[in-house]
């Protein structure tokens, strides 16, 4: 294995990363840097390139072309088993003939860690992940939200270097995910691995990531900390992924603007100074409890999606709100210029 | 643009109709409507042949005209365990069994992992095309076959005589190549399907672990196959316990399926007596196998 | 019936195949009828080879005779045997192949051998010991829905006509000598001795074995076609 990188130095380091099937390029030389410690994120549509990143990482798929260095050592030839990564699958894929022990164990077993320090070990992870006591079972005793814990306690038990989560949370249903979400979280600040974190779901990679990398078409279209992804996306792609899209085009440039930005003032309601402001009509109204979505035509062309909370309003008086004439406005510097060329990165 | 909902009349009444109500409402009666012919045949013809087979090994014979005489006695299941020779038959067809069996699994391993894991579709279609084609050929014809194949003027010796060697064919080993021949469709297919079904995720979660190929096939691949396995030994298994065409083709060895077969016009009732040590031996087999969980990989 | 190019020509004794020199040169080449009934060709052996033991015919043999015979099976067994069970196409292809070169018979095979293209090289021979054997019968059945019928099959199988085309087609000697006339091979009658009673002298003829020897003595007691069967299943082991 590889001596410790100094501190700084990236734990992963992506070079021109390419692969193809058949006619289809899946990853299209796409470069990664990420530090130790972080709480990295893929997010992208299925299809994007970023589960297949993901397994060249691991090691499931060998590159066509590019590099994948691991703590500073070139890894992109080895096969899975000499590699100091670990993954938990989207499936958990804990072996079934196995109990929860032994499937937790079973790293550390093929690498003939004694017995003790084994079950020791096991033990601690199992613990981590709050299901101590769950060790004699079969995965097929387990609920959802427990294999998945099964699984990452297997991948962390064994110390990687890096762990890969292929959308770990995906099976799970919204509240188990949503908890399972702080839980892993606060599971990668105790350990201080390296999380490599695949989803499509783009609350879950604003939720937990440090940065995260959205994929399109085997390409990263943006790389950077949730809320610079969020509030500036450069691509229209981006800007529709991570959020609703919300462009316009004034003056010839394309802007985007994210919904809870964007006010609707009321009538004989004086705009913030230098504010933007445009007149339009509202032609839909949607209540969604907390807050309600209103789409909002243009007078100098475009829609936009706006977003209120519903601090004293009731649904009846939002809904009579459709087909009013409204202004909307956003604070200078609210807006997002992005790249004209469609969906294309920098 | 307005639309008037249209409401489908209601069905008419018809006979067929009311016969579909009546079992709808009346799942029961549907249930044993449908099964009373597979269940009737089962309880008569199969339980009843075992139970006539059963009843048949406790008469006897007359010493002259060897027909069975309807008089009660244990003296077949005497002989057949006090005569050495029936212990030596049985004990030589379980071993054969046995055998066959490990050679099939032997062989199909490899044929069913590559089926399942490696060939693309295509290739695994016709594998599956050419695995089958034998299972379509008399098995008759396919036993005499072999007998030419290891005969003495049988391409065996004819490919090994050039090298000064011979290879006695009519004999227990060549008996075991034929019964390895003939059953290994029967271990390749579950044994194929078992392995197909095992997710790739497993395989590469036990490399991921550290895992290397041998460790993950001892590990994880042959675990999870091994139910399969065991549905395959099942046929092999139990298909050589009872066979008695091939053993009289091939060698001049005595097996279960022979004997009986030799002393079935003669001692009717010691030949039932004798059938019923393969059925107690699958029965003990299957019983095994259930434990094992080879009827889910059936 | 042997092969005359691997077994010498002169073979005229059985000895060939129940003595060790024999069943040594042709240890698992050697073609048995798979029957109890050849129980009585070791007994015929036996008969003429160990006059002591006091065989009458083959068929009655007492504990002692029988003993004899079955010990002198096991150690013909011990050797190699093929067996054919009544099923000739089996023991054709072996004469044929060389995966026997000799044993007992009948005369179906050897004219099918000889007659077969190109002849394989066999010879048939009664050994000097005598032999075992059997005459073909008709069964007809007494109730016979139509018993006119029964009577024109019974005339036409004991027509000189049908009787010369079964005996020459099955390899056996004629019931009605009329028929030696008429046979393709006309010395075909000879061939078979049909008109020499001597020479069957030898033949031993199968009578169901039955605890009752058959001689006056009520003391002595035979083993009966139970033991035989029992001890032909132990004998091929």
């Amino acid at each position: 294995m590889a001596p410790d990188a100094g501190a700084g130095a990236p734990d992963i380091s992506v070079r021109g990363l390419t692969k193809r099937f058949g006619d289809v390029v899946a990853v299209d030389s796409v470069d990664l840097d990420i530090p130790a410690g972080e709480f990295f994120t893929m997010l992208g549509p299925s299809g994007s390139g970023k589960t297949t990143t993901l397994r060249m990482i691991a090691g499931f798929e060998i590159p066509d072309e590019g590099t994948i260095e691991l703590a500073g050592q070139d890894v992109s030839r080895l096969p899975p088993y000499d590699r100091p990564v670990n993954t938990v699958f989207q499936d958990y894929a804990l072996f079934p003939h196995m109990t929860v022990q032994a499937n937790v164990e079973y790293g550390l077993m093929v690498k003939s860690v004694k017995k003790g320090e084994r079950r020791e070990r096991a033990a601690h992870a199992l613990e981590m992940v709050r299901l101590s006591g769950f060790g004699d079972r079969k995965p097929s005793q387990l609920s959802g939200g427990q294999r998945q814990r099964v699984a990452l306690a297997r991948a962390i038990v064994n110390r990687p270097k890096v762990l890969l989560l292929d959308e770990p949370l995906g099976a799970l249903d919204l509240k188990l995910r949503q908890e399972m979400q702080i839980e892993l979280k606060s599971i990668q600040r105790e350990v201080g691995i390296t999380f490599v974190y695949v989803t499509h779901d783009q609350e879950e990679a604003l939720t937990m990531s440090d940065r995260l990398a959205v994929f399109n078409n085997g390409k990263i279209e943006q790389i950077g900390p949730p809320a610079e992804v969020y509030e500036h996306p450069e691509s229209e792609f981006i800007a529709g992924f991570v959020g609703v899209s919300n462009v316009i085009e004034r003056d010839g440039r394309r802007y985007t603007v994210r919904p809870e930005k964007i006010n609707l003032l009321e009538e004989g309601e004086e705009p913030e100074p230098r504010a933007h402001v445009e007149p339009g009509v509202v032609r839909d109204v949607q209540y969604v409890g907390p807050v309600t979505r209103y789409h909002v035509t243009l007078d100098r062309g475009g829609e936009l999606q706006v977003l209120a909370q519903n601090l004293e309003e009731g649904s009846s008086e939002v809904l009579e709100v459709k087909g009013r004439r409204v202004r909307v406005e956003w604070r200078p510097g609210q807006e997002s210029v992005i790249d004209e060329r469609e969906g294309g990165s920098e | 643009m307005t639309s008037v909902p249209v409401y489908e009349p209601p069905p008419q009444e018809s006979p067929g109709r009311r016969l579909s109500t009546f079992f709808y409402r009346h799942p029961r009666v549907r249930l044993w409507t449908l099964l009373a012919l597979p269940v009737a045949w089962l309880v008569l013809v199969y339980f009843g042949s075992l139970f006539v087979l059963l009843l048949s090994s406790l008469w006897e014979t007359d010493p002259f005209t060897r027909e069975v005489v309807h008089t009660f006695t244990l003296e077949n299941f005497q002989r057949i365990f006090e005569q050495d020779v029936y212990r030596n038959v049985a004990s030589r067809t379980v071993q054969m069994a046995v055998l066959v069996t490990i050679a099939d699994v032997v062989l199909a391993f490899p044929i069913a992992y590559y089926m399942a894991r490696v060939a693309s579709p295509r290739t695994r279609d016709i594998l599956v095309v050419l695995i089958l084609v034998p299972l379509w050929a008399n098995y008759l014809v396919k036993a005499y076959a072999w007998r030419t194949i290891l005969s003495e003027g049988g391409v065996i010796n004819w490919a090994l005589d050039p090298f000064g060697l011979h290879f006695d064919g009519l004999s227990t080993v060549g008996l075991w190549l034929v019964f390895t021949y003939l059953w290994l469709p029967f271990m390749i297919l579950p044994i194929y399907a078992g392995l197909e079904r095992i997710p790739t995720s497993f395989l590469e979660a036990s490399a991921d672990l550290g895992g290397r190929s041998f460790t993950t096939f001892a590990r994880v691949i042959l675990p999870l196959a091994f139910p399969a396995i065991v549905a395959g030994s099942i046929f092999t298994f139990c298909l050589t316990l009872g066979d008695y065409i091939a053993p009289g083709l091939i060698t001049s060895e005595q097996f279960i399926g022979t004997v009986i077969y030799n002393i079935r016009g003669e001692a009717l009732p010691t030949a039932a007596a004798f059938s019923l040590v393969p059925i107690a031996v699958v029965v003990v087999y299957l019983l095994v196998a259930r434990r094992l969980g080879a009827f889910e990989s059936l | 019936m042997f092969r005359n190019d691997i077994v010498p020509e002169d073979t005229d004794s059985w000895s060939v195949i129940w003595e060790d020199e024999g069943l040594q040169e042709y240890a698992g080449k050697i073609s048995i009828y798979d029957d109890s009934i050849f129980i009585a060709d070791a007994a015929v052996y036996l008969k003429a080879t160990q006059p002591d033991l006091g065989i009458e015919s083959p068929y009655q043999l007492n504990e002692e005779q029988f003993d004899a015979a079955v010990a002198l099976l096991k150690k013909q067994a011990a050797a190699g045997l093929n067996y054919w069970p009544g099923d000739v196409a089996k023991q054709i292809a072996e004469y044929t192949n060389g995966d026997s070169v000799v044993g007992t018979t009948w005369p179906y095979q050897y004219v099918q051998l000889t007659g077969a293209d190109p002849p394989v090289a066999v010879t048939a021979i009664k050994p000097v010991e005598g032999t075992t054997g059997w005459s073909d019968t008709w069964m007809l059945y007494s109730k016979a829905a139509n018993p006119n019928c029964m009577y024109l099959w019974m005339n036409h199988m004991i027509s000189p006509e049908a009787q010369a085309a079964v005996a020459e087609g099955f390899g056996e000697a004629p019931v009605n000598l009329k028929a030696c006339e008429l046979t393709e091979n006309t010395n075909h009658c000879d061939d078979y001795h049909a008109d020499d009673e001597a020479w069957w002298e030898d033949v031993y003829y199968w009578t169901t074995p039955v605890e009752d020897c058959g001689d006056d003595d009520d003391s002595t007691t035979c083993k009966t076609q139970e033991d035989w069967e029992a001890a032909w299943t132990e004998i091929k082991g």
